[in-house]
């Protein structure tokens, strides 16, 4: 009897710390440290119980921050979640059989044609540029534009081929131009000749991300800190209760950046970001 | 900003808590990843731009779509589609383009500017159509300023602007083959090549154009046959982020046949119709920079030139006889008339009177000079009459644009400009102008959804003295892109050169023997001309023009329409006919009122619709400023985008109550129905396009005279297009 006795309180001991925070999920973050402190804050104050741990051996999970970082991830054999994964990365790995899931560093295209929309309700035919990696994309959008009522008409790029001279016959044809996300496209060699057509040609910009409004597009949909972190509490609060993780897909938050001195001269006025944000849906 | 987020947020989150942490929580997380996206921002003057709903005046804006819809041949034809823009080939193969059109061959109450570069003409103020070098597919877009702007143009930017804006050859590529033909002779061709590299992209374009014009009634047939040639450049060269440079350049001929000299009539029979051969080019430089999205400088040159003539053969009629047979009609070129006719005190009644007499009277000079010129033994006195002028204008100009926080807007330059004309018809020589002239425009926002407008523009000039052209107007934003204006504008048109400087001096070529080689002996002269010469005053007043309208520009959907409501006065015109015949100085007056509506619809992706309506009463001192002024005006235009490959279109053009003042059997009505059907594919690089046009003529009227009319209602053409 002494003997069982003693072995419980041993127990007790050890289940000590569970039994006196029953929830509290152990997480570590794959992030540069200044990130990660940021995370830290925003999610301790998100979720009560939770975590965190300087190592990925002692967590339940790790948030991992990047490409490189989610490919890491693969070897702590720990679920993890990836945070501003390019989807190939993610699809790719998720594809091949990890517990794993990832928030893709692009917004849903369609949302960034909701804001094109909302932005230019009387402008219908909607030119975008793509790659052949592209044409899910394009494929994706087309239904979402048909039944919206707008005309997508789209331009392949093969490689090889100068964006300039592909866009200087196209964008005729079309009331605005939808950026998509694709570096071959829209990237510091490109910026200045496309920019400089939109404005020449009159012919509005959306997309592909914040950056590039700043250089010179009217608005795009981008992931703040903000929107990262939420979607991580939300896929930690699922995995908290049930062990699993969904599979890797578009943030559901999202925010606006808009070029405010581009939309004046597009013959928008002054256009508010927080109010596109509640319209489209893109906050908690 | 570049964040070093591993630092910052490290060092300074501990420290700042969580109020800051709001701050970075909106931060994109891509700067989490990278620290530099690379991507430069774009320098654009999209900030000096002004949106549409905020523009101090009623502007139209023709785009490529509706040019490439509106099926228009040539591109005087695509201003139709203005409201309230009056556009007719009213003589012959020459067409008149005036917004709210009074004279019926008005082509010189409005600016016409192509990149900037005006081809309004100093010698004898006009805008020809025929001679300024470009298609319709040569053009990215046409902006209109309907009402007087001097206040940005300066002098002769009196009804209206056209401001006509050619594709940039950074947005084109390949090169395109068209061949055009159909009915009424029309024969045109059309080439263009575009070339890119890394800094540099070059346009170069050579058409022709041509068709045998009107068919005439049953009383007259104009002769107005027209072949149009020529070619233009435009080159442009990117400095560096935010300097290019441009260089446009073209060259021109064209031939048109042109109705007889009315003056010269009666002088004997015409030989062969009379043609006009015109030459023409232009070098054209522009230089731009942005100092930054709030400040721009451009500065541009630009020497043009037109050389033209129109040749007259005719045999002259002896005097005496009425018969266009013998040298008779030789007396009409001699010293002794062409002092009967200065005696006479120019007025020629009097002075064929006069010559009749002396014709009757022994031992008089006249007599003795024609039985001279029937004993010479000469055939037939034929001759070729050249009416000739060359004009060219050289002008330089620096415009300067600044944003001063959301509250100013400046607009600021100088222009200097030398027009000369020379003719040995119209003013026996050389002539000269040089204006100089400073304009400004300040666009103030006392609050946010109001801008008030000033606008002025100095000029000075040698013929003309001193003008200044005042503009005020108040735009109020009611909601984004929802505009009302109210807007008030002087102009002024100064008298050209041949109107302030106006010496006949018709004299005849190709002259037979023996007068070609000894006209001395035979007409009394060594430089023989035409008895009658006339000289201008010389002190023509500039006509003027106020204007006051209130405008309202808007957007519903997919709908943007806009609605204008004017009165104009235009004072001291210069109605009168200015000929070898009659110099007839008059200060007439005409007031415009009406109201003019545009919009455009696209319920649906693939139709775009637009509609244009103007009516208007016109009242005048002189009924030939009521010429050009149809009551009812419009047009109405449908694009549908049948497929990826197929389109079709059609548009509706009408103006009613041309030319009514005087006699109702001249009231004619403008109706036209265009209808066309295409086709374009795509292979590869390739591309392949047909065209099938008509143009049907509802309304058994001519166009604004009764002579101007065809004798097949449909005027069709079928066009092939090849790019590679």
């Amino acid at each position: 009897m002494k003997g069982y006795h003693t072995l419980f309180c041993i127990m007790l001991l050890l289940a000590g710390p569970a039994l006196s925070a029953p929830d509290a999920l152990r997480v570590s973050l794959a992030m540069q440290e200044g990130g990660a402190a940021l995370f830290e804050e925003i999610l301790q104050a998100e979720l009560s119980s939770i975590e965190f741990v300087k190592t990925p051996r002692q967590s339940d999970i790790v948030i991992a921050l990047g490409d490189a970082a989610f490919r890491d991830a693969l070897t702590y054999q720990r679920p993890f979640i990836g945070l501003m994964i390019s989807r190939e990365v993610a699809l790719d790995i998720y594809e091949e059989g990890c517990a794993c899931t990832a928030i893709f560093s692009d917004v849903d295209p369609v949302l960034q044609l909701r804001l094109l929309a909302r932005l230019f309700p009387s402008h219908q035919r909607v030119g975008v540029l793509a790659t052949s990696e592209d044409q899910w994309q394009v494929n994706y959008l087309s239904y979402w534009a048909r039944d919206a009522g707008l005309s997508l008409e789209s331009r392949v790029i093969k490689p090889g081929d100068r964006v300039a001279r592909q866009l200087a016959g196209f964008m005729g044809s079309v009331d605005v131009l939808l950026a998509l996300p694709n570096k071959t496209i829209y990237n510091p060699d490109t910026a200045r000749s496309v920019l400089l057509a939109s404005y020449r040609q009159n012919k509005p910009i959306v997309g592909p991300d914040e950056r590039f409004v700043e250089a010179g597009s009217v608005a795009s949909l981008y992931l703040s800190i903000d929107d990262l972190a939420l979607s991580a509490v939300d896929i930690l609060t699922i995995f908290g209760k049930s062990r699993r993780l969904p599979p890797p897909g578009y943030a559901e938050y999202f925010s606006v950046s808009v070029n405010n001195r581009v939309a004046r001269a597009f013959g928008l006025g002054s256009v508010d970001p927080i109010t596109l944000q509640q319209a489209l849906g893109g906050q908690r | 900003m570049r964040y070093h987020w591993f630092l910052m947020a490290a060092v300074l989150l501990p420290i700042t808590g969580l109020a800051d942490t709001e701050q970075w929580r909106a931060m994109p997380a891509s700067r989490m990843l990278e620290s530099d996206s690379g991507l430069p921002v774009v320098l654009t003057p999209a900030r000096l731009r002004q949106a549409h709903a905020e523009v101090p005046a009623s502007v139209t804006v023709i785009d490529r779509e509706m040019i490439q819809a509106s099926g228009a041949r040539e591109l005087y034809e695509v201003l139709r589609l203005v409201p309230g823009m009056n556009v007719a080939k009213t003589d012959g193969n020459v067409p008149a383009v005036a917004y709210h059109g009074t004279h019926a061959r008005d082509i010189r109450r409005m600016l016409v500017l192509i990149d900037g570069r005006s081809v309004y003409l100093p010698g004898l103020a006009r805008v020809l159509w025929n001679n300024i070098g470009l298609t319709p597919e040569d053009v990215e877009r046409i902006e209109v300023t309907r009402g007087p702007n001097s206040a940005a143009y300066g002098a002769n930017a009196f009804s209206g602007v056209i401001n006509i804006i050619t594709r940039d050859p950074r947005d084109e590529a390949g090169s395109r083959a068209t061949w055009r033909q159909g009915n009424n002779g029309i024969q045109d061709a059309r080439l263009h090549s575009v070339m890119h590299s890394e800094r540099v992209a070059v346009r170069v374009t050579a058409a022709r154009l041509s068709d045998d014009g009107f068919d005439g009634d049953n009383y007259r047939e104009p002769a107005d046959h027209k072949q149009l040639d020529f070619a233009n450049l435009r080159a442009v060269f990117e400095q560096d982020a935010a300097t290019h440079m441009e260089l446009l350049a073209g060259v021109g001929k064209s031939r048109l046949d042109r109705p007889e000299e009315r003056a010269l009539s009666d002088l004997g029979e015409t030989t062969r119709i009379p043609q006009e051969v015109s030459d023409q080019g232009y070098v054209h430089l522009r230089w731009q920079r942005l100092f930054s999205e709030d400040h721009q400088l451009k500065v541009q040159a630009y020497s043009r030139w037109q050389g033209t003539e129109i040749r007259h053969h005719l045999c002259a009629m002896d005097p005496v006889t009425e018969s266009t047979e013998g040298p008779g009609g030789a007396l009409f070129f001699s010293r002794e008339l062409r002092d009967i006719f200065e005696d006479s005190d120019r007025d020629i009644d009097v002075a064929m009177g006069n010559a009749v007499a002396a014709l009757g009277t022994p031992d008089s000079p006249l007599l003795q000079r024609y039985m001279s010129i029937m004993g010479s033994g000469a055939d037939d006195f034929c001759l070729m009459l050249p009416l000739d002028i060359d004009e060219r204008s050289y002008d330089l100009e620096v415009e300067d644009t600044l944003h001063v926080g959301n509250w100013l807007r400046v607009v600021t330059g100088v222009n200097l400009r030398r027009d000369e004309a020379s003719s040995r018809a119209y003013t026996r020589g050389e002539h000269t102008n040089t204006a100089r002239r400073i304009f400004s425009a300040l666009e103030i926002r006392p609050a946010r959804r109001l801008s008030l407008h000033l606008g002025g523009f100095w000029e000075k000039d040698d013929i003309n003295g001193r003008f200044f052209s005042p503009r005020s107007a108040a735009v109020l934003q009611i909601a984004p892109g929802h505009g009302l204006r109210l807007v008030y504008s002087e102009a002024i048109r100064s008298p050209d050169i041949y109107e302030q400087s106006a010496d006949f001096a018709f004299r005849p070529r190709q002259l037979a023997e023996p007068f070609a080689s000894d006209p001395g002996a035979l007409l009394g002269w060594e430089k023989p001309e035409l008895y009658v010469t006339r000289e201008s005053p010389g002190d023509l007043q500039a006509e003027r023009i106020r204007s006051r309208e209130i405008g309202y520009v808007g957007r519903v959907s997919a709908l943007d329409f806009d609605v204008r409501v004017y009165e104009e006065n235009l004072r001291n015109l210069q109605s009168g006919s200015l000929s070898p015949a009659r110099f007839d100085i008059t200060s007439d007056w005409v007031d415009t009122r009406g109201w003019e509506l545009q919009a455009s619809w696209r319920p649906h992706p693939r139709h775009f619709l637009w509609v244009s309506y103007g009516q208007r009463q016109n009242d005048t001192s002189n009924f030939i400023e009521d010429r050009l002024a149809p009551r009812k005006s419009g047009s109405a235009l449908w694009a549908f985008n049948v497929s990826r490959d197929w389109y079709f279109s059609s548009a509706w053009y009408f103006a009613r109550h041309y030319n009514r003042a005087r006699a109702r059997a001249s009231d004619t009505t403008y109706e036209r129905l265009m209808t066309q059907l295409g086709w374009r594919h795509r292979f590869g690089r390739y591309m392949a396009g047909i065209q099938l046009l008509n143009e049907h003529q509802l309304s058994g009227d001519g166009e604004v005279y009764p002579y101007n009319d065809y004798d097949d209602t449909n005027r069709w053409w079928l066009q092939a297009t090849l790019g590679f």
